[in-house]
């Protein structure tokens, strides 16, 4: 009955638990072990140089002592080249004051860093960072969540759209080092207002210009608030999703003007609510249109099929990656997208909170994906912890993609509490070794200090910050300082890094790239090595659009790219060691399979 | 800034353990200086008693069970902080942790209940201390089953693995027929990759109870692990027939099926599924949820029950909240929207009333006395609250639907747009506030606005069938004879009206359609459906039959939606 619903709406009012907090979890589920020993596992050991290369920031939660929320969730942080000058630069993402009496007091606004690495005497380059938020033009003063990057208006320089609990800003880059705020301009809604947080650029209908999806959270204002209360012992603790009402999603269409339109409901992602944390752009049935898959807070994540360009169609539930393989909407959070167990098609890897297992969803090939976590030596070791960002790098440059993993957790760690921490949510950071066919080994006490810290870590963003071909990563804590993993591979290892840019000089998000060959030398990698240009997943972060793929031979190697407009170009004798850009139309064109 | 304790934490009588995930940064041993005067106090003396007791009197041996404490010596228990914890918490850990110390020189088994009930009282509310406390009872008692199987529920929820199998080892060897005992050491089995052992015990419960659904459930997993997903679906189906409300079964089965590529199958069950799990049933947990004596806790279990259907339950664990917390708000607004339910007006608003004075500024409380003022025949009430409400949040979807749909069954629709068209701004994706929106516009006498708002629904919710229904009415039967178009409301509809699990609504819309085209022998057959489908719905048998005679006598219907929209609910 359709209009029978006009007549229970009081009903609907009247669902319980409209104003207490969300119910506990469910029961931890114990995880599989791991499925081989850590000591199998090749030593990678990353190195915090955040303080040595200039990248001060210290992220302010904007706390009052009420426990607001929003004051855990953030922020992120990310890269992009804005400057173009072949090095990475960084974007830290700054809180604000919730409410009155906030300490420690906030500075203002996110910080943009430009590097200049610096060459050192045994030729490597060390990263080198300054902060020219001011001569850059970027104010961003509300609450701040992450951020997305792409070049939307196709004038090869990457810009910057910014999420927050409040207005969320669009900046230009001029390409003369400043950005200019064209949030107003570019189109109605993309100043949301509500509490987004996770934002793709995605070119959905292969028109050669950059469409915008930006995920909300849940519709939590200070109006709003009402305290919430720990599951177990009732005292007082942060709120959950379940307290609030979820907010919808919002997808872009880029004008190719300069100027975006809003085409969520007529292309199909407004079906319903949900309280969106993550966003994945990902080609699950390898038909060569993007498809998104959004990661939901205690909610079903949706998994948004694209339609050839038409419109999408939520495969979430049949795909096997709307819950866990239970049946359970865990409290989905941070995303990895690539091909995690090395049979070149994309998987997901999905955070959670403590008591749940993270989640590995293995890509059968055709968009159906199977909850292989028990197996994959993933479950057990994120039991103890709340998982927010998640980063997969080939650490090791073996060939197959490993992760990290950033933990801090939502509800008071009662120790904590007890030894006085005004903050009591601090876990370690963890780092996973692919070990092959989708098993992974804990490799984190081996990682360095960094990895045996406690603190409360929220984004992971990949990049090679000194461009020496091993990945490093971008860490940030909520209400402390963000990290800067350098990667400290020990040992020799061939590399091939790789840029794909299209004819106007726009990192050709979504394109993907094959290396096809020989297991690399002393690695246990796939034959196939597939990765994706993209900049978003994990949590509230940016990525490093370039790729890194371990040698499959001596000498030059080849690739094949799958351009987003469908088009395949093979390039030959790329010597390795270095990056190369590829451009779009100067490869050796590909047809059949 | 802290750093992750290098070693791991060790355990007393044990070792060569497998390392151990970390438990416990040395602040736990570090409290604030105030908490510490005020709890370190307390555990020394509970750690004093209990030395001067080891040095009293020699141990009698102990016969602990595999991963258990095999020495003498007690663990410290230290409690943690309670300061935030509600008085009838705090007086209840209180009064366990004073039983131990009074009964420290208690014969054994006196002592070791009182060890084993602090640790209850301490696990029930999720605090780590439970795990030295249930120790120690296991060390004093081991002939006892319960304080081995709670010790093992703790590792359990802790996600320590090894040690939770140890525990429960320990509690079936004094208890070997135990069903709950032998699925945890199942679900163990399976968590840890050994499926096969899985099999065996349940093979075994089997033999006890074969018309156990959670052992049902766990063979389908077992199944599923073997890849033997045929055998999965007669497992977990058999479980859903013994507990029909764990419709979280149904993914399950969906997902079995679509491995074996019944993708039609799987989407059934998809259509299916919910989120109420399989219950164990198990009655020393059972105690554990009885002891919890935090208003709050006992709010979000009452969520719980309501949402698997359980409201007796919830009912009860609401009334323990209020007569524990009677400051609790939530309780007493939870309270009073059970009763409503079930038709207790008074007591409902008195709850409701009670809950709004303990939280003024609360607009939902506001909100929810509005549906049980409106329901007691008190519009005027029900406006007031529906007012304060919005005063209080005027940005809640809700409110402002609220108030939209209130005016709307007062007939005063002039008075709802405004609050339709700011629900529908805060709510775009709710295809319903359109449909809500159109049906008031329509009795305003804007036709052609309810036509236009629906024409653009219809292009951002294509597949909705309430906007096609809404849609297709208007197209039939708008008063603004102008706005009709009786070949485009079939066309619209008649997809829909030619589903077999057609409802009310869309036959009657099918009738009104062909009606309005002049086809009225058809459109009586739909309304005579339409009717016969309505038999319990009062209110609606009368408007339908009168359209019915309108079709006889060859008129089409006056308006999109019959008159008892816009008058209050019975």
């Amino acid at each position: 009955m359709q209009f029978a619903g006009l007549l229970v709406t009081g009903l609907l009012l009247t669902s319980l638990l409209s104003s207490a907090c969300g119910g506990p979890k469910a029961s931890p589920v114990p995880g599989g072990s791991d499925a081989r020993s850590v000591d199998e596992a090749p030593q990678a050991r990353f190195t915090d140089i955040a303080a040595e290369s200039g990248l001060r920031f210290t992220h302010a939660n904007g706390m009052t002592g009420r426990r607001s929320f929003v004051e855990m969730m953030g922020s992120g942080g990310g890269w992009l080249d804005y400057d173009n000058d072949g090095d990475l630069d960084a974007y830290l993402v700054q809180g604000a004051p919730v409410g009155e009496g906030a300490t420690p007091a906030v500075p203002p606004g996110g910080r943009l860093f430009r590097n200049d690495a610096e060459r050192q005497a045994d030729g490597s380059l060390a990263p080198h960072f300054s902060d020219v938020t001011e001569a850059s033009g970027i104010r961003s003063l509300a609450y701040g969540m992450g951020l997305a990057t792409g070049d939307y208006d196709n004038d090869g320089w990457t810009d910057l759209y910014l999420t927050h609990w409040g207005a969320n800003q669009l900046y230009r880059n001029r390409g003369d080092g400043s950005f200019e705020e064209v949030t107003a301009q570019a189109g109605a809604g993309l100043d949301d207002g509500r509490w987004s947080t996770a934002a793709s650029f995605v070119d959905y209908d292969r028109d050669g210009w950059l469409d915008l999806l930006v995920v909300n959270y849940v519709d939590y204002r200070l109006e709003n608030d009402h305290p919430c209360f720990a599951a177990t012992t009732g005292r007082p603790d942060y709120c959950g999703p379940a307290s609030y009402k979820p907010a919808a999603d919002r997808l872009f269409h880029n004008r190719a003007d300069g100027s975006f339109e809003e085409v969520t409901l007529p292309m199909g992602l407004g079906a319903r609510d949900a309280s969106g944390l993550g966003s994945a752009v990902l080609d699950v049935n390898g038909d060569g249109y993007p498809d998104l898959f959004v990661a939901n807070d205690a909610m079903e994540n949706d998994l948004w099929v694209n339609l050839a360009g038409e419109g999408f169609e939520n495969q979430g539930p049949m795909s096997g990656t709307a819950l866990n393989r239970q049946g359970v909407a865990e409290a989905n959070m941070g995303i990895a997208a690539a091909d995690l167990d090395g049979d070149a098609d994309e998987d997901l890897f999905v955070t959670h909170l403590k008591g749940e297992t993270n989640t590995l969803y293995l890509n059968g090939g055709q968009g159906l994906f199977e909850d292989r976590t028990r197996d994959s030596g993933l479950g057990a070791p994120s039991l103890p912890m709340t998982a927010f960002g998640a980063g997969a790098m080939d650490h090791d440059l073996d060939g197959d993609l490993d992760l990290l993993v950033a933990n801090g957790e939502v509800r008071v760690i009662d120790e904590q509490d007890a030894a006085g921490d005004p903050l009591p949510l601090r876990q370690s950071l963890q780092l996973f070794t692919n070990l092959g066919e989708g098993r992974f080994a804990d490799h984190s006490r081996e990682a360095g200090p960094a990895f045996q810290d406690l603190d409360i870590g929220r984004a992971v963003a990949v990049g090679d910050v000194d461009n020496d071909g091993d990945p490093d990563a971008l860490v940030t804590f909520n209400n402390g300082p963000a990290r800067l993993l350098r990667n400290d591979r020990s040992g020799a290892a061939c590399w091939l890094g790789l840029r794909l840019l299209g004819a106007g000089g726009r990192d050709m998000l979504g394109a993907q790239a094959r290396l096809t060959g020989d297991q690399p030398a002393g690695g246990d990698g796939a034959s196939t090595q597939l990765r994706r240009v993209q900049t978003d997943a994990s949590y509230l972060s940016a990525q490093d659009p370039r790729l890194i793929f371990a040698c499959v031979a001596e000498g030059p190697q080849s690739v094949e790219v799958l351009w987003p407009d469908g088009r395949r170009e093979g390039f030959a004798d790329l010597p390795p060691g270095r990056y190369h850009t590829l451009t779009q139309g100067q490869g050796q064109a590909v047809t059949g399979p | 800034m802290a750093r992750r304790p290098t070693a791991d934490r060790p355990l007393p009588g044990r070792a060569g353990r497998p390392p151990q995930p970390p438990k416990s940064p040395p602040a736990v041993r570090r409290p604030a200086d105030s908490r510490r005067r005020r709890w370190g106090l307390a555990a020394l003396t509970l750690l004093g008693l209990v030395l001067l007791l080891a040095a009293l009197k020699a141990w009698p041996a102990l016969t602990a069970g595999p991963g258990l404490p095999s020495d003498a010596a007690l663990a410290a228990v230290i409690l943690p902080p309670m300061d935030h914890l509600s008085p009838a918490v705090r007086e209840q850990i209180n009064e366990a942790h004073r039983k131990v110390i009074d009964l420290a020189v208690a014969p054994t088994a006196e002592q070791a209940a009182a060890w084993g009930a602090l640790g209850q009282v301490l696990l029930a509310y999720g605090l780590d201390a439970a795990e030295p406390a249930l120790r120690n009872a296991v060390a004093l008692d081991p002939a006892a089953f319960r304080w081995p199987y709670y010790l093992g529920r703790h590792y359990h929820l802790q996600a320590d693995i090894p040690q939770a199998r140890a525990a429960y080892e320990t509690a079936l060897a004094q208890r070997p027929e135990d069903i709950p005992t032998q699925l945890r050491l199942a679900q163990l089995s399976l968590d840890a990759g050994e499926p096969r052992q899985a099999a065996a015990r349940l093979e075994a419960v089997a033999a006890q109870d074969p018309a156990n659904a959670y052992a049902q459930f766990l063979s389908g997993e077992v199944a599923a692990a073997l890849g033997d997903d045929n055998a999965a679906i007669v497992a977990y189906s058999r479980a859903l027939e013994l507990q029909p409300a764990a419709t979280r079964l149904h993914y399950l089965l969906a997902m079995a099926e679509r491995r074996l590529g019944r993708l039609e199958e799987a989407a059934a069950h998809l259509a299916r599924r919910g989120d109420v799990p399989v219950r164990l049933v198990d009655p020393l947990a059972a105690e554990l949820d009885g002891l919890r004596q935090s208003s709050q806790v006992l709010v979000q279990q009452a969520g719980v029950a309501e949402r698997e259907g359980r409201l007796t339950e919830a009912r009860q664990l609401l009334e323990r909240a209020v007569a524990l917390d009677p400051q609790d708000g939530a309780a007493r607004q939870n309270l009073g929207l059970l009763r409503y339910r079930s038709g207790e007006l008074p007591a409902a608003l008195s709850d409701l009333q009670a809950a709004i004075a303990l939280e003024p500024g609360n607009a939902r409380f506001q909100l929810s006395l509005a549906v049980i003022q409106e329901a007691a025949g008190r519009q005027d009430l029900a406006e007031v609250a529906l007012k304060d409400a919005l005063r209080l949040d005027p940005q809640d979807v809700d409110v402002q639907s609220g108030l939209a749909d209130f005016y709307r069954r007062g007939d005063r629709c002039p008075e709802a747009e405004a609050h339709a068209a700011a629900a529908i701004e805060l709510a775009p994706s709710r295809a319903l506030l359109r449909v809500q929106q159109a049906v008031c516009r329509v009795r305003s006498g804007e036709s052609r606005a309810a036509l236009q708002g629906l024409s653009a629904a219809r292009i951002d919710f294509p597949a909705d069938a309430s906007i096609a229904d809404a849609l297709a009415r208007v197209l039939a039967a708008a008063p603004d004879a102008a706005v009709r178009d009786p070949q485009a409301a079939v066309t619209l509809i008649a997809p829909l009206a030619q589903e077999a699990k057609a409802g009310i609504d869309v036959l009657e819309t099918m009738a009104m359609a062909l009606a309005s085209a002049d086809r009225f022998a058809e459109a009586i057959a739909y309304q005579e459906r339409a009717l016969a489908a309505a038999e319990d719905r009062p209110a609606w048998r009368s408007a339908l039959a009168a359209n019915l005679d309108r079709y006889r006598q060859g008129q089409s219907a006056a308006a999109p939606w019959p008159d008892f929209l816009y008058q209050p609910e019975p």
